[in-house]
């Protein structure tokens, strides 16, 4: 029980520090932009039919380097700015699915395998898009005081205050979120026997599900799943690529991040098409390219 | 000064305190990598700024939402638990070993090729310090030519099986959680505790499908600053 502790004591400590520079970053950049570009450029680039905006704010998002730490502020202050939700967690997805450090991250973990790079890309590519379409298309929206909370008292001061404010603010809110997450993982990993997905590799339909339930339950940053998936030499490839598209949507933390922020019927909606489109995606790019 | 603003301020001053404590300890090598020692005293450095504005009153603060509170966990457990790194114990690491090949590089210097079945104290004048990820590699890229090489490495002993020894390195990509354990296989008689860090200087048995380590000498050692590999 001491060792098993002393584990988990060390899991979680290691997420928790790996994640704060990345969400101090994250905050920072996203209550700096929304709170400093002015409402009408937002209209400008994102407020355009959901079909062209969709798309435009994955690819916008695929430049950007974040963590999926960040998701859940970015979104939410998009939201918040006048962006269609839908859009804006596409953008927001995108981020730590698509950025080209993950990229260059997975080259490298796949000793420069371009193949996988690219069904990576198109297979997270296609799944941000899924989870986007099927929000506009079924109009799940977070309710509008999931989407204003932080608005609950008015803050005074000049633009550098707020964009202080909102900092502190999400801060505050989204680590302790990941606190939550990065317990709930740890603890999984502690829980779990060693070698149970050993017993899964061999068959094709049982080793995607239980790759897509790993990656929810590890929660590993985008950045270093690559290396990690890398290691599962006994998995058909497929199964693999499914373990990497599925870490930056859908896992344990951001579950309970986007449960906290979007409230209940929309963390079930991004968990749900988030897995369909996920899998179904890689399952498609996987025998195309891989 | 509202009650919020102190509650809010403290908090975000009690991380970033946490924060700097662990790297000015150099105990933040336990957890992630060494590249993440600036951008976590920086993250530091910029939340207890942030902590002091808000309980200044320096910048309006707004509501203290309620997850906050669990970012009193992580304080306390930097702060407080602040457990060791990894251990052959953990087992809870995915096993590098058998599994993928070991990507890696390795330079071998031409005054660590002492020859086969070399003398003990030949070796331990002209080894090289290499870790268990590189003796796998070395031993698949180099063949029969690593077999007169001189060889250093420091770990981990495992003596879990009973029916052979490890020596054990955990690799780590962003944090322990995504921890790889390379292990290598010990030849011959290794003195020491099941977890504890030995220096042991030896060569290749030449196994080439279970490569594995014939020790000439072993030196247990401290911990080393940095307990893990990192690519």
């Amino acid at each position: 029980m001491g060792q098993q502790f002393d584990a988990w004591a060390t899991l979680f400590n290691a997420m928790v520090l790996q994640a704060v520079p990345f969400l101090v970053l994250g905050v920072v950049l996203s209550a700096a932009v929304v709170t400093l570009v002015p409402p009408r450029a937002w209209r400008w680039v994102l407020a355009r039919p959901l079909g062209v905006a969709i798309p435009a704010a994955a690819a916008c998002g695929a430049l950007v380097p974040g963590c999926e730490c960040t998701t859940v502020p970015v979104a939410s202050r998009l939201a918040q700015r006048g962006v269609a939700f839908p859009a804006a967690l596409a953008f927001a997805l995108a981020s730590p699915a698509l950025n080209p450090i993950v990229m260059f991250a997975t080259f490298t973990a796949f000793a420069g395998q371009g193949s996988m790079v690219a069904a990576r890309f198109a297979a997270s590519f296609m799944a941000v898009l899924v989870v986007g379409a099927y929000l506009a298309a079924s109009g799940i929206e977070p309710p509008a005081k999931a989407r204003h909370h932080h608005h609950h008292e008015p803050v005074g001061g000049g633009r550098v205050a707020r964009v202080v404010n909102a900092a502190q603010h999400d801060l505050l809110h989204t680590l302790g979120l990941v606190a939550l997450g990065a317990g709930v993982a740890a603890s999984m990993r502690v829980v779990l026997p060693a070698d149970w997905l050993l017993a899964l590799s061999g068959n094709m339909w049982v080793a995607v599900p239980a790759m897509a339930a790993l990656a929810v339950v590890l929660a590993l940053c985008s950045e270093s799943d690559a290396f990690v998936a890398a290691s599962f030499v006994l998995f058909p490839p497929t199964a693999v690529l499914v373990f990497m598209v599925v870490g930056p949507i859908v896992d344990i933390r951001l579950l309970i991040m986007y449960r906290s922020v979007f409230g209940g019927r929309v963390a079930g909606a991004i968990a749900g098409f988030g897995l369909f489109g996920a899998i179904s995606a890689s399952l498609v790019v996987g025998l195309l390219l891989l | 000064m509202k009650r919020s603003s102190l509650l809010g301020g403290l908090t975000l001053v009690g991380v970033g305190a946490a924060l700097i404590s662990v790297v000015v300890s150099g105990e933040n090598l336990f957890y992630v990598r060494a590249n993440m020692t600036l951008p976590l005293l920086l993250a530091g450095g910029f939340m207890v700024l942030l902590g002091l504005a808000a309980m200044t009153g320096v910048v309006p603060s707004g509501h203290v939402p309620f997850s906050a509170l669990g970012v009193v966990v992580p304080i306390c457990f930097l702060l407080l638990v602040r457990p060791g790194p990894l251990t052959v114990d953990t087992g809870l690491t995915f096993d590098g070993y058998g599994r993928e090949p070991i990507r890696n590089s390795v330079v071998i210097p031409g005054s660590a090729v002492v020859g086969v079945d070399a003398p003990a104290d030949r070796i331990a004048e002209h080894a090289v310090t290499i870790d268990p990820s590189q003796f796998l590699y070395a031993a698949e890229q180099f063949g029969d030519r690593f077999e007169r090489v001189a060889v250093r490495m420091i770990g981990q002993v495992d003596h879990s099986d009973p029916d052979e020894s490890r020596l054990v390195r955990f690799r780590i990509m962003c944090c322990a959680a995504d921890a790889t354990r390379v292990s290598v296989r010990l030849a011959g008689t290794v003195d020491a505790d099941n977890g504890e860090w030995v220096e042991l200087t030896g060569q290749w048995d030449g196994d080439v499908d279970d490569p594995g380590f014939q020790v000439i000498s072993v030196k247990v050692i401290d911990q080393p600053a940095n307990p893990y590999l990192s690519t």
